[in-house]
């Protein structure tokens, strides 16, 4: 037996589906590649994301590099802005709800009205940038014209140091995405429910002539009430464009122009062409879909979802176990335009319908 | 840069002669080490295997034995030395060969049986569709989980060398700091490059170089590694995207 593979051959110290791997095991969404992947403790890393790098020739490639992410500094998070005092969490670091682009939020206090909020602070890197910062108040006012329920508002801007930060209100609950990631799919009543409330909150961007550009699980709120009754807000417009302002119509044959999710962008977004709430009906489709199925409808690299969400067809049968009309709902918002133009406007008749 | 270098040429020799190219030869001449080269391989890929047998619906222990009877199969029926081409990927030869195995071995299972190869199953086509309806859509077929199953196991295997090679110089703690900046997408915020230049006494200068010191040395070690299972070094390329579809495909089912 020497020289055969024996059963001392096999480590199974090793195995990758030990049962306590299994049980600390957390489904994930690379937020570059799209791709789901489990990630353990011990094996957080998209698997795809690295084997893409080793084609890349590994730190050449420009998705490798950490020195371009955002990244809090230390003084950040010391920071105290104005009578917003940064909530820490058990290891004494500032408790941190999410980060984007431009910037990162954080959980705060307002010392003076005693109560949280949500605090977005712009990145250190962007401070010396002058068209960034300029992006950054635009993005504070564009949400502070928006008053909904289901939109989180923005009451202050303010500015500490040279670091520019607004003060918005805090929504207690968790991310849309983390819903669904816990539960895998959602049940059709609570997920309609929840397209109803993003809806009405879109009609509200919509008024102010704004475009979101950015519907995503990861940007709406959800929290579940006694009784059952679900509660759903529009977190950070922080890609919100006016209609018909230059920018909305960014073409991806300008490299880093487009703006948004591939996995839920709109296919005139993609396209460059000009854009209105309807693209952000699109995401919400993609969104409803994801919702009902535990999955994005369309998934790979940014350039292959680009493609599929522009060309492919849909794949409906997916959806055959609901009942026709609220499956209707995710096909209408998931409508191409043009030339189709049918997909419903928010305040008209996707509301209706639902 | 030198030691690491060294170190990496260190394992060279146990590359060369456990290459899938190399191992195949070796069988087809009975060259003497070739099954030590062939478990040092198997070594590394025996979970997809026994996952593969497992989704089948055999218990962990038959799962076991066959994994282990299929290695010996290899083995003692000189399957290697009569693989006619030289090309092909180690991990297709693999799954095609299992897949015969379990073949034979549920043929001879059944022939035990009275009645042999005969069925007679009722099928309630009301209920199975109720049930049908009920499961997720599932597109994933055991061939392509075993592709995924494979290029987590290769990820984990070029992450484990790297550790080892660490380890051996007294590095430990100095890839234990590093190692979250390999994180391609940096999923999860990072140290400062000042905290870990701190806890490692170096300055940040010399952080960044190692930081780019380990990223190189990773990318190697992956490619190495895909270039042990693949006959011919031009399929390196081919072969990564390939792992990269059945990664994606299998939408997060694989656990590392």
């Amino acid at each position: 037996m020497g020289n055969t593979v024996n059963a001392d051959a096999i480590d199974r110290s090793e195995e990758p589906g030990k049962e306590a791997g299994l049980e600390q095991h957390e489904i994930r969404t690379c937020a570059a590649c799209g791709a789901r992947f489990s990630a353990t403790k011990e094996n957080e890393f998209c698997p795809v994301c690295m084997l893409r790098n080793v084609l890349a020739g590994g730190v050449e490639s420009g998705e490798f590099s950490s020195e371009d992410s955002v990244k809090p500094t230390q003084e950040d998070r010391a920071q105290r802005f104005e009578h917003y005092e940064l909530v820490k969490g058990e290891d004494g670091t500032p408790v941190e709800l999410g980060h984007g682009a431009m910037g990162v939020t954080y959980k705060a206090f307002d010392a003076d009205l005693r109560c949280p909020v949500a605090l977005k602070v712009i990145s250190e890197k962007y401070l010396g940038d002058a068209p960034a910062q300029l992006r950054f108040l635009r993005e504070a006012r564009s949400a502070a014209s928006v008053r909904h329920p289901n939109v989180a508002s923005v009451f202050h801007l303010g500015k500490t140091g040279s670091s520019y930060f607004y003060a918005m209100e805090f929504v207690e609950g968790e991310t849309l995405e983390k819903f669904i990631r816990r539960s895998r799919c959602l049940e059709v009543n609570i997920a309609l429910e929840i397209v109803a409330q993003v809806t009405a909150g879109l009609a509200a961007v919509h008024k102010q002539k704004l475009v979101h550009r950015d519907i995503k699980p990861s940007n709406i709120m959800v929290s579940l009430e006694d009784g059952g009754a679900v509660s759903a807000k529009i977190i950070d417009l922080g890609l919100a464009k006016s209609l018909g302002e230059p920018g909305t119509q960014t073409a991806i044959s300008i490299p880093g122009a487009f703006a948004g999710t591939p996995a839920y962008a709109s296919p005139e977004q993609f396209a460059g062409l000009p854009i209105d709430i309807r693209s952000d009906l699109y995401s919400l489709g993609a969104t409803l879909w994801e919702m009902l199925t535990g999955r994005v409808p369309f998934r790979g690299a940014p350039g292959e979802v680009m493609h599929q969400h522009q060309q492919r067809r849909y794949r409906w049968n997916n959806l055959r176990m609901f009942r026709n009309p609220w499956s209707c709902c995710s096909r209408r918002c998931c409508k191409r335009i043009p030339p189709g133009a049918r997909r419903p406007l928010p305040n008209s008749n996707l509301c209706c319908a639902l | 840069m030198k030691d690491d270098q060294s170190s990496l040429a260190g394992g060279v020799n146990r590359f060369q002669t456990t290459r899938w190219s190399v191992v195949l030869a070796s069988a087809r001449s009975e060259a003497p080490g070739y099954r030590e080269a062939l478990a040092d391989l198997c070594k590394v890929y025996w979970y997809p295997l026994y996952a593969f047998i497992r989704h089948r619906g055999s218990s962990p222990e038959d799962a076991q034995d066959l994994v282990q009877g299929f290695f010996l199969h290899l083995i003692e029926y000189k399957t290697l030395s009569r693989v006619d081409r030289s090309k092909g990927k180690f991990r297709s030869f693999l799954l095609a060969s299992l897949q015969n195995y379990l073949s034979n071995e549920n043929d001879r299972a059944r022939c035990l049986k009275r009645g042999g190869k005969a069925e007679f199953v009722y099928i309630d086509l009301e209920k199975a569709e109720d049930r049908f309806e009920l499961e997720p859509v599932e597109e994933l077929t055991p061939e392509k989980i075993f592709d995924a199953r494979w290029a987590i196991a290769l990820l984990g295997e070029a992450m484990n060398r790297l550790s080892r090679e660490y380890m051996a110089q007294g590095k430990e703690s100095t890839f234990r700091a590093l190692r979250a900046f390999l994180d391609p997408i940096n999923t999860k915020r990072l140290p400062s490059h000042e905290e870990v230049a701190a806890q490692l006494g170096v300055s940040v200068g010399s952080l960044k170089t190692q930081i780019h010191r380990l990223r190189k040395q990773y990318t190697a070690t992956v490619r190495e590694e895909i270039s042990r299972t693949v006959s011919d070094s031009a399929d390196v390329d081919m072969e990564t995207h390939a792992l990269c579809q059945a990664l994606i495909a299998a939408e997060g089912w694989v656990i590392p």
